[in-house]
């Protein structure tokens, strides 16, 4: 005879156990998700806002071309931190309304970029670089909120809801 | 066989009872009054139309004279002449002023194009744009045709139908055929068609049981050409209304298709042009639907798959009009037997209708019971059983021995596959013997790698013989088990055979209301608006306007069919692909050699990991 435990005795593996909390993982990656994104979003606009000579801004009758575009740069990425924010907000608040409100934030984010992409091609209104992440964190975004864990924002309905059974 | 009157009398017992829709026109009638108010014409390639027969010559005799065409020429009856400025005057005048309240009392339920995609909707809008250009039956035929139909109904007022006994396979076959003057579906009912002449058939499967008594055991309606499984139902089925032993049918407004349940059916026509386009976007949607893991990607074998591009029309079978049948608003006449020996059936291939040379061909006539327009058999006439999908359905009195026979069929193959199985177990076992034996003997290298293929083929042999052999077990299992229901007289399976029955369209559904309907007669006409404006006014950002603006109609189409979440689903991850597309466009190598860096990690963590677990003591 050993003394090996009996099998129901044997300690479930972290993965598993962590099953029984699922729904709050998946609730903090996708704010997680959500706020680094606004975070990138409103750090690139502050920093292009701070690298603006603003003296030189307000001396000059016609500020230099360059200086405006940034400023557009800066004016463009603000609004799209903002809906993050408040998706995160919803996400937390009221997770179905907010689930909606990402996933659309997300498309928008990523027509954007694809648009930019395609029509931007001296790179006027964009760094390259920066663009590509925003594509990159909105594709992770919308792949963890598509998969089943981040469905689970979407309720008692995910998997058995009107639509999925139409189609 | 059964002689004439013998046939009459099973007609007779079982003959259906038909529940209309009100607004209902046109109800069946002796063919042979039609054939004489008609006139004959004749289609050759490249030449106009011509009388052969002027109305009013032609009878049931003459149209079952035999004739031949050379190749492409259409012979065809034409009922309706054209009206008059003051018929028509007449006929409109009628139609307002309600005179006849059948006409006024019908009212369309929730629109087809809402309950449709948008997809159906633009192709829906092409088909009726195509109607002006192609072969259709004249504006004002239908209005004829229903003053001539009641002319002659005021001359002949009974309601006939033609009935058909046909032999075959232990059935006996009941048919029985219902022709109507016009049918008026597209006019009258914003249907698909028009056209002159409507033959529609109901079939009644009877076999005999242990006493030889003939029982009913099928029944199958026909429906807008479809064949096939799906047709038929049970005697015993619910959803088979009867009163006494008469069937009841609901027939479709102004189509007269034939359903089992009163309701409103949406039936969806894919048109044959469009056939490679629906193809491949089947193909889309499955890979799409397995990649999303959304449900029926995995559909069962066999299952018909829903129509993609097709056109939505909705059949109103509502049975809340008039009744013809036993007990009902009023009685059958005694009914037109036919067969192939009646001349007419026989022998006149042509149309039954005016022919519109409509290259869709649901404009033009119908040909005769017996014929497709091309001038070919019906299956449903050489072949009923067949058509219904009974070909493969013993009658219930044959079950048991059909049971009993097949069983013993795999008992006999399972024996013969064991016996199989030891003669090779023994060659198997001398041969490895063979292979021991010889294993060590340098001159003797060819024979023994020759004798390891011999064994490993004989190996496999023997593996496939054992499946069978269980697969046999099981099956005989079943058989027994479906033995022992019938011999317990258990309920059989009613409803097994049907993939994808017809049902009526639920009225709760979502998009019922007055919103939807509106969007959707408006939505194709502003999205089509949409993209001029936008081409005009800014093509700078177009690619990335239009899909704003589609995503922005799918949206509210999704919000007004209760789908939003999917649509919202499906967008951001058509987007996420597209940039996952840029991305790996952009970083190939980068992403390459990310890739091969992580998987250099991962293994070199697992081998750490074995190692680190092989010097762990063990307790």
């Amino acid at each position: 005879m050993n003394d090996a435990p009996a099998p129901q005795h044997i300690p479930l593996p972290g993965f598993i156990r962590r099953s029984s909390h699922q729904y709050r993982w998946s609730m903090a990656i996708t704010l997680a998700l959500l706020l680094i994104q606004a975070a990138v979003f409103w750090g690139v606009a502050i920093s292009l806002f701070s690298s603006v000579d603003w003296e030189l801004v307000e001396t000059l009758d016609e500020p230099p071309e360059i200086v405006l575009r940034q400023i557009i740069r800066a004016i463009v990425l603000v609004p799209f931190g903002a809906a993050l924010l408040l998706c995160a907000l919803f996400c937390a608040l009221w997770p179905r309304a907010g689930w909606h409100l990402a996933m659309i934030a997300e498309s928008l984010i990523l027509l954007v970029g694809l648009q930019v992409y395609l029509s931007d091609r001296e790179q006027l209104l964009t760094d390259r670089h920066w663009l590509y992440l925003h594509m990159f964190v909105a594709i992770l975004a919308v792949v963890f909120m598509n998969s089943p864990e981040g469905k689970l924002l979407l309720g008692q309905n995910t998997g058995h809801s009107r639509a999925d059974r139409e189609l | 066989m059964m002689d004439t009157t013998q046939q009459i009398a099973l007609l007779r017992r079982y003959e259906p009872i038909i529940r209309f829709t009100r607004g209902e026109e046109f109800f069946p009638m002796d063919a042979e009054a039609y054939i004489r108010a008609c006139s004959l014409w004749i289609k050759r390639p490249g030449e106009p139309p011509q009388e052969l027969i002027p109305a009013g010559a032609l009878t049931p005799e003459t149209l079952a004279m035999p004739y031949e065409d050379e190749y492409g020429t259409v012979r065809f009856l034409q009922f309706t002449e054209p009206l008059s400025a003051a018929e028509m005057a007449v006929q409109a005048l009628r139609q307002r002023h309600a005179e006849d309240a059948a006409l006024e009392e019908f009212r369309v339920g929730q629109g087809r194009l809402a309950r449709v995609g948008y997809a159906s909707r633009v192709v829906d809008a092409l088909f009726r744009v195509a109607l002006l250009a192609r072969g259709r039956v004249p504006g004002d035929a239908a209005a004829a045709a229903s003053l001539g139909y009641r002319t002659l109904l005021l001359q002949d007022p009974r309601y006939v139908y033609h009935g058909r006994v046909y032999e075959e396979r232990g059935w006996v076959v009941l048919q029985y055929w219902f022709f109507y003057l016009y049918n008026n579906w597209r006019t009258r009912f914003s249907g698909a068609n028009d056209h002159e002449a409507d033959w529609e058939m109901i079939c009644l499967y009877l076999a005999r049981d242990a006493d030889n008594v003939l029982r009913p055991e099928w029944v199958a309606y026909a429906s807008h050409d479809y064949a096939g499984d799906d047709l038929r139902r049970h005697w015993e089925d619910p959803e088979v209304q009867k009163v006494d032993n008469h069937p009841v049918i609901y027939a479709g407004a102004g189509s007269h298709a034939a359903y089992f349940s009163p309701g409103e059916y949406l039936t969806k026509i894919e048109l044959n042009a469009l056939t490679p386009v629906t193809r491949t976007l089947r193909r889309v949607q499955r890979v799409w639907k397995r990649l999303m893991r959304e449900t029926g990607a995995d559909s069962v074998p066999g299952t018909p798959e829903e129509p993609v591009l097709a056109i939505p029309f909705v059949d109103y079978a509502r049975g809340d009009g008039f009744a013809i049948g036993p007990g009902q608003d009023a009685p059958w006449d005694e009914p037109v037997r036919i067969d192939e020996s009646v001349g007419w059936v026989r022998n006149y291939r042509g149309l039954w209708g005016l022919y519109t040379q409509d290259p869709f061909a649901g404009e033009d006539a119908p040909a005769g019971p017996m014929f497709n327009r091309d001038g070919t058999v019906r299956r449903a006439w050489y072949d009923p059983v067949g058509w219904a999908g009974l070909d493969k359905v013993p009658p219930s009195s044959e079950q048991l021995a059909i049971v009993r026979r097949q069983r013993q069929e795999i008992v006999d193959r399972r024996t013969l596959l064991r016996a199989q199985v030891e003669e090779k177990t023994a060659l198997l076992r001398g041969l490895d013997i063979q292979a021991t034996s010889i294993r060590n003997q340098p001159h003797l290298r060819l024979v023994h790698e020759q004798t390891l293929r011999e064994i490993k083929a004989l190996s496999n042999e023997i593996a496939k013989l054992q499946a069978e052999i269980t697969a046999a077990s099981v099956v005989l299992e079943n058989l027994d088990r479906h033995e022992d229901l019938l011999l317990a007289g258990g309920a059989q399976p009613l409803r097994v055979h049907l993939r994808r029955a017809h049902a009526p369209a639920t009225l709760n559904q979502p998009g019922a209301s007055g919103v939807a309907e509106l969007w959707a007669a408006i939505s194709v006409t502003v999205l089509l608006v949409a993209f001029v404006l936008l081409f005009y006014f800014n093509p700078r950002f177009l690619p990335a306007w239009l899909v704003s603006i589609l995503a922005l109609f799918a949206f509210i189409e999704a919000g007004v069919r209760g789908a939003f979440t999917r649509a919202v689903s499906r967008f951001a991850t058509a987007l996420a692909i597209a940039a996952t597309l840029v991305l790996v466009y952009e970083f190939f190598w980068w992403i390459v050699g990310v890739t091969v860096l992580t998987l250099a990690l991962y293994i070199l963590w697992d081998n750490l990991r074995e190692f680190a677990r092989t010097r762990r003591p063990i307790r």
